[in-house]
């Protein structure tokens, strides 16, 4: 059979969505036509075999979610604010409310600055939201490497202003705790050879240290990238600068599983990172992690890092 | 659970990957509903961790229900759980070898033959292995397709440079899948 002809039709006859009256004309067909019907077993099998990693999928969460649950993603999104329709008046009528919006947003902002040793630019505010093309496009900096990472005060990026858990302070401190730790490595295989000569991973590493990191993540997803555990560590990394630490967490977490991937110590040391921004839904991963590299027996390179860490983490507590 | 049962079933089928484990965990973290599967469980000639596995087994069959359309809304989605672990606890009972003699009351569902039981045992094994052969990235993937995720959002999800790159993939990972399938060796590579 030449590149599967039949292959919409027989998905649309197993997942129920052929109409019925074609549905039996195919059933018709099945039965006179034996490479159809070979072909049509090996999409089921297919199928059968999705369905098991979905069902995999859900008992390990499970397991998880006895400890950990998942975060409620229909409390986060800020209601929507009224369009006002032209039908119903005049745009006019929302001037002041508008006017004591600004007023207070400025109050807000004044107190916020003064509060602040740090002086705030106008045109980056520490809470605004994540801009990835910022990323891509940094605005050139006299600081070093750390210019994308809150330092010292924490602050609550990641919420709408309105949100009102109890448990975003502390979310904030942990996330800063996270954030300040975090040393972004600086990859340099990419320096070596011409560009003729470059693997994707090298191109990869590249987009990193260019601060590129949508781009370094789209060029490890192709399937050329090379070694699991080198991409899935630089993705990691990448999806970290995102602030994306769920997706960081799962990259890392496969190179800590690695005993023999080259990475797997600083793997171990950044996953624990990701959690910590997580906290406290990641709590227990982090203080599993945490402990684990703070235990002197297990020989690891950022041993008293992480002891102090811990510390630092239990007075936040 | 303040969320209604249509709400649950949308973000079951069709939502994003977060909003799907969310309406899942409602169900999975419910005590009263492993509490009621437990009992009953206990109560029919099973032990804690028998009521265990079939509370699991139970999440793992309603979520697929829900999301092939089986549902058919006459019930609750409560009612509808705790009917799927009554019907499964028979199953499972069945596969233990401990129920000589199957009575009407024992379920309300269709039960498999003990040929049928051992085909399925034997090919589960078997995708397990072929499974076991995908990396992660590929499982991750063919799991976004199995939910009818489309190519722009499996670009996104993944990060793919383009949904054609992500179908292009899909297709290989499908193909590995295959092949790891009918046990050609070195089957999960391109």
């Amino acid at each position: 059979m030449s590149s599967r002809p039949h292959t919409d039709k027989i998905e649309a006859f197993l997942t129920g969505r052929m109409p019925p009256e074609e549905s039996r004309s195919f059933e018709q067909a099945l039965a006179q036509d034996e490479d159809l019907a070979i072909e049509v077993e090996m999409q089921r099998l297919e199928h059968d075999a999705m369905e098991l990693i979905l069902e995999k999928d859900l008992k390990s969460k499970m397991a998880k979610w006895k400890d950990n649950p998942p975060p409620n993603p229909f409390s986060e999104p800020p209601a929507p604010l009224p369009i006002p329709q032209p039908s119903t008046g005049s745009w006019k009528r929302w001037l002041p409310l508008l006017g004591a919006a600004v007023f207070v947003l400025g109050g807000v902002y004044f107190f916020l600055w003064s509060e602040d040793n740090t002086p705030v630019s106008p045109t980056a505010p520490a809470n605004a939201p994540f801009d990835p093309m910022k990323e891509q496009n940094p605005v050139v900096s006299n600081e070093p490497t750390k210019e994308e990472q809150p330092v010292a005060k924490p602050t609550a990026p990641q919420k709408p202003p309105n949100s009102k858990e109890p448990t975003s302070q502390k979310e904030s401190a942990y996330l800063a705790l996270a954030v300040n730790e975090y040393e972004t490595p600086s990859f340099d295989s990419g320096q070596r050879g011409s560009d003729t000569e470059k693997s994707v991973v090298e191109e990869a590493e590249i987009a990193f240290n260019a601060r590129q990191y949508t781009k370094t993540i789209e060029l490890l997803s192709k399937p050329e990238a090379g070694n699991e555990s080198q991409v899935r560590y630089l993705r990691g990394h990448a999806y970290f600068k995102l602030k994306k630490y769920q997706k960081a967490a799962t990259e890392f977490e496969l190179v800590a599983a690695n005993g023999f991937a080259p990475n797997n110590q600083d793997a171990k040391w950044y996953l624990m990172l990701a959690y910590l921004a997580q906290a406290p839904a990641e709590r227990t991963n982090f203080l599993k992690m945490a402990e684990e590299i703070a235990d002197a027996q297990n020989q690891h390179a950022r041993q008293a890092e992480a002891a102090k860490l811990l510390e630092q983490f239990n007075q936040l507590k | 659970m303040k969320y209604s049962d249509q709400q649950l079933i949308e973000a079951i089928s069709n939502g994003d990957p977060r909003q799907r484990d969310w309406a899942l965990y409602q169900f999975c973290s419910e005590d009263s509903l492993r509490g009621w599967v437990l009992h009953y469980v206990e109560n029919h000639g099973g032990n804690v961790e028998d009521g265990e596995d079939v509370f699991q087994e139970t999440a793992v069959i309603f979520d697929r229900n829900i999301r092939q359309g089986r549902f058919d809304g006459k019930s609750t989605l409560r009612t509808y759980f705790l009917a799927i672990s009554k019907w499964h606890w028979v199953t499972y009972r069945r596969k233990k070898g401990s129920v000589s003699e199957l009575k009407p009351e024992h379920y309300d569902g269709e039960v498999e033959s003990v040929d049928a039981q051992v085909f399925e045992s034997e090919k589960r094994e078997i995708l397990e292995k072929a499974i076991a052969e995908l990396d992660t990235r590929c499982q991750e993937l063919l799991q976004y397709y199995k939910l009818d995720y489309s190519m722009k959002e499996i670009k996104e999800l993944l990060g793919f440079s383009s949904p054609e790159m992500a179908k292009k993939q899909a297709y290989r990972c499908r193909s590995g899948l295959r092949r790891c399938s009918i046990g050609i060796p070195i089957c999960s590579k391109h």
